[in-house]
């Protein structure tokens, strides 16, 4: 079965305090949503966006965050790294 | 409630990183005890009925493993403090070296060594390895840092005292950076001596190693702060920690090659001293050197354990 979402746009949000302005965003996403405004990324056309998360890989300073989407899910996880994932406080 | 803090192969710096809370450490022990703590009160061994336990430094030798078990027994909480604790930190650095030439250097090669050079019969033995914390007992929670700084602190630790939820930023020292980061050309690998770096803009762009983009923040990103690139002391970023993927050395590669449209294999030529550059805080962490990408493993297979 194929969902379609005709109409609804994915919430990019950037976190202007954590955003370096390095633009690797913008160069790496292949539907062209982001483009740098004054040393800051901007998700000019969240509409274009596929949801691959390929800038929250390359962004080194995490300040991407796309709403309601999350990475595919792994068959296979090391359950010491899941552990010590979920007690770094 | 009863608090202990235990030491292991460690400097003690994570302790003096409580006592920096100053008059803020006063809350804490209206409403808590410390009861055993080596480094700031004498009491030889932890008492049993221990509420949460802050174990500091790696555990490198037998003694370490007997006092790391002896805790987690007599503790209902046990917190791994700092980055050694965490993923071995410095100490697992001595990893590189084999355990005879570690012998000698630290109690046969020093000034204070007796004439006669009798070696007392009561010097643990090393360990075969280096080992975090979380590598040999159950841990309950992290706290990374070298040390964990008290603006966090502060904040970390009430919350830990009162069982109150905490949400604290988990991103990498970069978000924390006011440098401007972005493409370069003509990139070229500089080492930390050489040149003074530009205040402005990226570290790594201008060619420094800067770990920033891989690294745990929660520092304030102190060190690019003050024109020194980041050695990693927090551990790696989170994302790194959890992508079987991901590696310390991999994305620091991948980054420079984002940043300079280099090819890969052109930065990896003049990579010096991986161990030390990479790895300093990490290579004795067992989860890091268990990726299958990680240099860790081809780092210390050389040494004659």
């Amino acid at each position: 079965m194929i969902s379609r979402r005709y109409g609804s746009v994915i919430e990019i949000r950037v976190d202007d305090n954590a955003c370096n302005g390095c633009g690797l965003c913008v160069k790496d996403c292949p539907m062209h949503v982001y483009e740098l405004r004054e040393s800051l990324s901007v998700p000019i056309h969240p509409e274009n966006c596929m949801g691959c998360l390929s800038c929250h890989e390359i962004c080194p300073a995490q300040a991407l965050e796309h709403k309601g989407i999350y990475p595919s899910r792994r068959h296979y996880i090391d359950i010491r790294v899941c552990e010590m994932l979920n007690r770094v406080i | 409630m009863k608090i202990a803090i235990e030491e292991l192969a460690s400097c003690s710096g994570c302790t003096i990183a409580i006592l920096d809370l100053h008059e803020a450490l006063l809350d804490i022990l209206g409403k808590a005890e410390i009861v055993y703590a080596p480094v700031i009160m004498d009491v030889k061994e932890p008492p049993e009925g221990i509420d949460i336990a802050f174990v500091t430094g790696a555990v490198r030798n037998e003694e370490n493993q007997e006092r790391l078990r002896k805790i987690r027994k007599r503790a209902k909480t046990v917190v791994a403090l700092g980055t050694c604790a965490c993923y071995g930190g410095i100490s697992g650095l001595s990893m590189l070296f084999n355990r005879e030439d570690l012998f000698n250097y630290v109690f046969r090669g020093v000034e204070t060594v007796k004439p006669d050079g009798v070696i007392p019969t009561d010097v643990p033995p090393f360990l075969y390895r280096a080992f975090a914390v979380g590598d040999l007992v159950k841990v309950d929670y992290y706290i990374t840092g070298c040390p964990p700084k008290e603006m966090y602190l502060k904040k970390i630790l009430p919350a830990l005292v009162s069982g109150e939820p905490l949400a604290l930023s988990k991103k990498s020292v970069c978000s924390e950076c006011d440098r401007i980061m972005g493409a370069h050309e003509n990139w070229q690998l500089r080492r930390r001596h050489e040149g003074i770096p530009d205040r402005e803009h990226c570290l790594l762009g201008q060619g420094y190693l800067c770990l920033g983009a891989v690294t745990f923040g929660r520092c304030g990103a102190s060190c690019p702060h003050s024109n020194v690139p980041c050695h990693g002391c927090n551990g790696p970023s989170l994302d790194i920690l959890r992508e079987p993927c991901r590696d310390i050395y991999n994305m620091m590669i991948r980054r420079i090659a984002d940043l300079t449209d280099k090819p890969e294999a052109e930065i990896e030529k003049g990579i010096y001293d991986i161990a030390h550059t990479f790895y300093p805080f990490t290579i004795g962490s067992l989860i890091m050197e268990d990726k299958g990408i990680s240099k860790i493993r081809d780092l210390i297979k050389e040494r004659n354990i």
